[in-house]
C-alpha cells in the first residue's frame, strides 16, 4: 500500500466509526495536538470525535535528509475521541488490520509512555504502541489542556504515518516510501527537507524572530482582551514555532529555555481560560 | 464435601510495570491478611497478575462467619432501674434492642445483654476489604477515564467474580461486574465467557494468558537460556530486565536477532543499554566472555508468521545503534577543552551554576578530602573535568537511552582519548556507590572525587531550596546523604561529616545552613544503622558526637549494642539517667575541685582515671577499651548516690555535687549519650520510636 492509500484507508476508518474528517491546520505545528480541532474542541467537555492529516515540524530533528530516520517535517495521524470510547485500544487494533496490517504476523504492544507538551499545558497518560518493537502510534488518555483539567476525558492517537509505511512496504529509509505508484517520498519532499534544514540551522533571521516573538506574544493578550480567542490561539501556535526556531538556531540559552517555555504555557492558558469562559456564558 | 472458593479478576489496560508491581504487591499483603473468620482450617490463596489483569483464587473459606454471642455493655445500672424495677428509659431501651429483662446481667454498675454476632458473608467482605485495599495504594500517577472521576493508573475494562458458580455482585469505581473476560489482544479480541474460578483457568491457558507471574517468568528464562544454547551463546543475566519483560507480556514467546558485527566496535555497555533500556532486548555473550551480535527478544504470543517480527526487530536495534555510532564518532573527535567549554555554557542549576562551576567545586573539596586522607594529588584540574565532562557529549545529552551511561560513557571517551585508566576511571567511580548497597569506588582519588560530588549536591539542594521533605525531594539529597554515609563506613574513612558539610558551605558562604544539614544527616545515619539491625537508641547513644564520622558511630553503636545485655552496663546507664535528670534544671560552672567527702572524691578520682586513660584511646578509636574504663565509674556512681543527697539543702554542698556530676557526665559524653538508651523489650521500643 503506498502512502496516499495508507492515508486515504485511515482516514475511512475513522470516519466510519464516526470521526469527522479534518484537514491540517494551516499554521505551523509541532503536533496535531496544536491543532484547534484538538485543543480548544476538547475544552467543551463534550462529545467531539475528529480525524486529520497533520503535518508536523520539528526544526531541531532535522538531519538534512541524511539519516533514514530523522526529518524536521512529517505526517501524523491523528484521532481526537471525547469522550474516550470504552474499546478504543481494540478500534485501534483494528485501524491496523485496515490499513493492511496482519496483526496475527505481528508483535503489537502497548508500553507505558506519558505525553505531556509543556508549552501547550498538555498532560496525559498512555502509551507508545509497538509494533515489531518499533514505535507507530502514541496513545493518550488527556488528563489537562491549556493548564485546564478535564472532566469529560479524550483519548488521542496519535500515528506516526511514515513509520507505518516503511513497515507496510518494507523500507529501511523514509525517503525510499512509496508516496503513490509513481513518485517516491524523496522526490516530493528531499529538497525542500534540505533546504529548511539549512533555514532551521542556519540561515532563519534571529533577530527578526526574536522581535516577533515578542510582537505575536503582545498580540495574543491584546486580541484576548478583544473576545478573539481562534485569532489569538493562532498566534499562540505561531509563538510556539517561532521558539522552535530559536532553539534548533541555537539562539537560546538552557536557562532561557525553561523561560520562553513558560511564557508560551501561559498564553496557551490565557487563551484555554477565555475560551471556557466565553462558553460558560453562553451556556 | 468440595471445598469453598472465591475467584475474582479484575481486567484494565497495559499498567505501567511499576504500578503493576505495587497492586500486586498491595493485594498480596491484603489476602495475607484475610479475616480468620472466613477461613477453613485447609485455606489456601494465590494471586495471578498480568499486564492486562490480576486476579486471586482463594479455597477454603467459609461462606459466613460463625454466629456466636457476644456480651454488649448497655447503659448505665440506675438509668435502666431505680429500687430493681424497670425504668422508662429502662422498657424504651428493652424494645429498642428487643430483649426482655431476663437477658439482662448488672455487673459494676452497667447493665449487659448478649447479643447474636457473625454471620457475615464472605462476599460482603472481600469486596469492601479489597475496595479499601485498592483505594489506599498510592500509585505513582493515577488518571481518570470516565464521569466519575475514579482513579486508577490505567483504565479498568471489567471485573469478574464467582463465589462457587455464583456470579458476585461487585463494583469498583465505574465498572460493574460482568461474566466474560478477555484472553490474550494479539491472539483474539472476544469475549470470554466464564463459569467459575476453575473454568476460567482453562479458558486463559486456551486463551495464551499465563496468568502467573512467576511462571511466566519462569517459562521465559527458561526458553531465553534455550536459544541461547541454540546459538552457543550464554545469556548476560540481568534479573531486572526479566523482571519487567514478565510484567509486558501474557505469553512469552522468545526470538533471536543479529544485529551488523560492525557495531560490536562500540563499547559493549552502549551496545547493552541500546538492547535493554529501550527495547528490552537480553543481551547474549561468547564463551570468552565478549558480547556477540545476537540478541534474544521476547514477544507477546505465538504468532502465524515470524518473519517480519525478525526482520522489524533487527532494523530497529541497528538504526538505534546507528545513532549510537554517530554519537560515539562524532564525540570522540572533539577534546577535553572542547568540552571544558561547553561545560561552562551548561546549566547546572539555575541558582547554583553551570557544570564547570561544580566541577571546581568538586575539585576544592576533593582536595580537602584527600589532605584528611593523608594524600596528594597534582592532577587535579584535569581529573575534575574528566570526571564530567561526558555531560557534554552527544551521546549523554541525547536524553534518551545512553543518558544513564553517564560516567560509564565518560571513562570509555578518555581512555579513547588515551589518558591513563586510573585517571579514567575516575568519571564512572565518582557517581559510586549509586545506593546504599552499591559498587564503591576503588581509587583513593575517586573516593574523594565521590565524597565531594555528593556533598556538594547535598548542599546544593538546600541552598537552592531543594531540601529534601516528606514527600518531595527533587535533587535526591536523600540517596546521596545515605549513598555517602555507606561509601565512608564501608571504606572505614576517619573523616568528618560536620567537617566536609562546613568545607562546603564555606565555598557558597552559608555556613548557616550547616546544623540543618547536619541534623538531616544524622537522621540518614539512624535510617541506615537501624537497617542494619542496630537498635535506634543505641544509634542515637553513638550519634552524639560533635565531628559526625560514620565509621565510629557504626564501631560505637555495634559495642554498646554487645554491651546492652551486661548488667554493670545496665546499672551505670540507670545511673546516668539519675545524673541526667539531676542535672536537667542546673547550670555547668567552673568546676570546683575541692571534695569534703570521700564519696565525692572517689567518685572524682575514678573518673579522673578513666578519662586520663581514654584520652588515647579515643584518638586511637579503640572504643571497646574506652568502654571498660568507663565502667569502672558504676560502682562509685551508685555509692554517691546512695550515701549522699545531691541536692542538699545547704547550697554550696549542692552547687559542689552538681558540678561533680557534670564533670562525670563529660567524660561519658566523649564517648556517647548513654541517655538516649532505653531497656525495654524490643517491641515496645520499635512502637515508640
Amino acid at each position: 500500500m503506498n502512502f496516499q492509500d495508507i492515508i486515504l484507508k485511515i482516514s475511512e476508518y475513522w470516519s466510519l466509526k464516526g470521526c469527522s474528517i479534518f484537514q491540517p491546520y494551516n499554521s505551523e505545528v509541532g503536533a496535531g495536538t496544536f491543532n484547534p480541532a484538538t485543543f480548544l474542541r476538547v475544552l467543551d467537555n463534550s462529545q467531539w470525535n475528529a480525524a486529520y492529516v497533520e503535518i508536523s515540524k520539528r526544526p531541531k530533528d532535522g538531519r538534512y535528509g541524511e539519516n533514514p530516520n530523522r526529518f524536521q517535517q512529517f505526517y501524523q495521524f491523528q484521532v481526537i475521541m471525547q469522550p474516550a470510547p470504552n474499546n478504543i485500544q481494540e478500534l485501534y487494533m483494528k485501524s491496523l488490520e485496515y490499513i493492511g496490517i496482519e496483526l496475527r504476523k505481528h508483535d503489537i504492544r502497548f508500553v507505558e509512555d506519558d505525553w505531556e507538551s509543556p508549552t501547550l499545558g498538555a498532560k496525559g497518560l498512555g502509551w507508545e504502541v509497538w509494533l515489531d518493537g518499533m514505535e507507530i502510534t502514541q496513545f493518550t488518555y488527556f488528563q489537562q489542556i491549556g493548564s485546564i483539567p478535564l472532566t469529560l476525558i479524550p483519548v488521542e492517537i496519535t500515528y506516526g504515518l511514515e513509520r507505518i509505511a516503511m513497515l507496510i512496504q518494507k523500507k529501511n529509509s523514509v525517503l525510499e516510501i512509496d508516496w503513490s505508484n509513481e513518485k517516491k517520498w524523496s522526490e516530493i519532499l528531499l529538497e525542500s527537507e534540505k533546504e529548511f534544514c539549512i533555514f532551521n540551522f542556519k540561515k532563519a533571521n534571529v533577530e527578526m524572530i526574536l522581535s516577533q516573538f515578542e510582537k505575536i506574544e503582545e498580540e495574543v493578550n491584546r486580541l484576548l482582551k478583544e473576545d478573539l480567542v481562534y485569532p489569538a490561539y493562532d498566534y499562540v501556535i505561531k509563538c510556539s514555532h517561532l521558539f522552535n526556531l530559536l532553539d534548533s538556531r541555537g539562539a537560546i540559552s538552557q536557562k532561557e529555555r525553561a523561560n520562553y517555555i513558560m511564557r508560551i504555557r501561559n498564553l496557551s492558558r490565557s487563551v484555554a481560560k477565555k475560551y471556557m469562559e466565553r462558553k460558560n456564558e453562553k451556556e | 464435601m468440595k471445598k469453598n472458593s472465591l475467584f475474582f479478576e479484575i481486567g484494565f489496560e497495559e499498567l505501567p510495570v511499576e504500578s503493576n508491581k505495587l497492586l500486586r504487591e498491595r493485594v498480596f499483603e491484603f489476602l495475607q491478611i484475610f479475616p480468620e473468620k472466613f477461613k477453613e482450617s485447609d485455606f489456601d490463596f494465590k494471586l495471578y497478575s498480568t499486564p492486562r489483569r490480576l486476579s486471586v483464587f482463594l479455597k477454603g473459606i467459609k461462606l459466613e462467619s460463625e454466629i456466636y454471642d457476644e456480651e454488649v455493655k448497655g447503659p448505665a445500672e440506675n438509668i435502666i432501674f431505680t429500687k430493681n424495677k424497670l425504668t422508662k428509659a429502662g422498657e424504651g431501651f428493652l424494645k429498642s434492642k428487643n430483649i426482655s429483662e431476663n437477658n439482662i446481667v448488672r455487673k459494676d454498675g452497667f447493665v449487659f445483654y448478649s447479643k447474636k454476632s457473625g454471620g457475615e458473608e464472605v462476599e460482603r467482605t472481600f469486596q469492601e476489604l479489597f475496595i479499601k485495599c485498592i483505594n489506599s495504594i498510592s500509585f505513582d500517577k493515577t488518571m481518570k477515564w470516565e464521569k466519575s472521576g475514579f482513579l486508577f493508573p490505567r483504565p479498568i475494562r471489567w471485573i469478574i467474580g464467582f463465589v462457587n458458580n455464583n456470579p458476585m455482585n461487585f463494583s469498583l469505581g465505574p465498572v460493574k461486574n460482568d461474566t466474560f473476560t478477555f484472553g490474550n489482544r494479539n491472539v483474539s479480541n472476544s469475549k470470554i465467557p466464564i463459569f467459575n474460578g476453575y473454568d476460567y483457568f482453562e479458558k486463559m491457558n486456551e486463551n495464551y494468558v499465563e496468568i502467573d507471574f512467576e511462571k511466566r517468568k519462569a517459562m521465559m528464562l527458561s526458553e531465553i537460556k534455550k536459544a541461547a544454547e541454540n546459538l552457543s551463546l550464554t545469556l548476560i543475566e540481568d534479573e531486572d530486565l526479566l523482571n519487567e519483560v514478565t510484567d509486558l507480556v501474557e505469553y512469552p514467546v522468545i526470538f533471536y536477532g543479529n544485529f551488523d558485527k560492525r557495531f560490536l566496535n562500540l563499547p559493549k555497555e552502549i551496545i547493552i543499554a541500546a538492547l535493554k533500556q529501550h527495547q528490552k532486548y537480553f543481551s547474549l555473550k561468547k564463551e570468552d566472555g565478549s558480547l556477540s551480535s545476537y540478541f534474544v527478544f521476547v514477544s507477546n504470543a505465538p504468532y502465524a508468521d515470524t518473519e517480519d517480527i525478525i526482520n522489524n526487530n533487527q532494523r530497529i536495534i541497528e538504526s538505534r545503534l546507528e545513532d549510537a555510532e554517530f554519537y560515539y564518532k562524532n564525540d570522540l573527535s572533539h577534546n577535553i577543552k572542547y568540552y571544558e567549554n561547553i561545560l561552562k555554557k551548561t546549566v547546572f542549576h539555575d541558582k547554583l551554576g553551570s557544570f564547570y562551576e561544580k566541577t571546581q567545586r568538586n575539585k576544592k573539596l576533593a582536595s580537602f578530602v584527600l589532605k584528611q586522607l593523608d594524600m596528594e594529588e597534582d592532577n587535579l584540574d584535569l581529573i575534575s573535568m574528566i570526571s564530567k565532562f561526558d555531560i557534554a557529549t552527544e551521546m549523554i545529552k541525547d536524553g534518551k537511552e545512553f543518558t544513564k551511561l553517564q560516567g560509564v560513557i565518560g571513562t570509555h571517551y578518555a581512555k579513547a582519548m588515551g589518558y591513563k585508566d586510573e585517571i579514567a576511571n575516575i568519571s564512572r567511580e565518582h557517581y559510586l556507590p549509586l545506593t546504599n548497597e552499591g559498587e564503591l569506588p576503588e581509587s583513593r582519588v575517586g573516593i574523594a572525587f565521590s565524597i565531594a560530588d555528593k556533598t556538594d549536591n547535598i548542599c546544593g539542594a538546600y541552598l537552592s531550596g531543594n531540601k529534601p521533605t516528606g514527600n518531595k525531594d527533587a535533587m535526591s539529597v536523600r540517596r546521596d546523604s545515605l549513598s555517602l554515609i555507606y561509601l565512608l563506613t564501608q571504606k572505614k574513612l576517619k573523616i568528618s561529616i560536620n567537617e566536609i558539610l562546613e568545607e562546603s558551605l564555606k565555598e557558597y558562604g552559608r555556613i548557616e545552613l550547616k546544623q540543618e544539614i547536619s541534623d538531616y544527616m544524622k537522621k540518614r545515619i539512624e535510617v541506615l544503622f537501624t537497617s542494619y539491625k542496630i537498635p535506634y537508641d543505641v544509634v542515637r547513644c553513638a550519634l552524639y558526637s560533635e565531628k559526625l564520622i560514620p565509621i565510629d558511630i557504626l564501631k560505637k553503636s555495634i559495642l554498646v549494642k554487645e554491651m546492652k545485655t551486661n548488667e554493670d552496663f545496665r546499672d551505670i546507664v540507670g545511673g546516668l539517667k539519675r545524673v541526667t535528670n539531676i542535672l536537667k534544671n542546673e547550670k555547668e560552672s567552673e568546676n570546683k575541685r575541692h571534695f569534703e567527702n570521700k564519696f565525692e572524691f572517689r567518685l572524682y578520682e575514678s573518673g579522673m582515671n578513666a578519662d586520663r586513660m581514654n584520652e588515647t584511646l579515643l584518638k586511637n578509636s579503640d572504643y571497646e577499651a574506652v568502654l571498660i574504663n568507663l565502667l569502672s565509674i558504676r560502682k562509685p556512681i551508685d555509692e554517691l548516690f546512695d550515701n549522699v543527697m545531691v541536692l542538699d539543702d545547704d547550697i554550696e554542698v549542692k552547687e559542689r555535687r552538681v558540678q561533680l556530676l557534670f564533670f562525670i557526665r563529660n567524660i561519658f559524653l566523649k564517648f556517647g549519650d548513654f541517655s538516649q538508651i532505653v531497656f525495654e523489650s524490643p517491641i515496645n521500643a520499635e512502637e515508640k520510636k
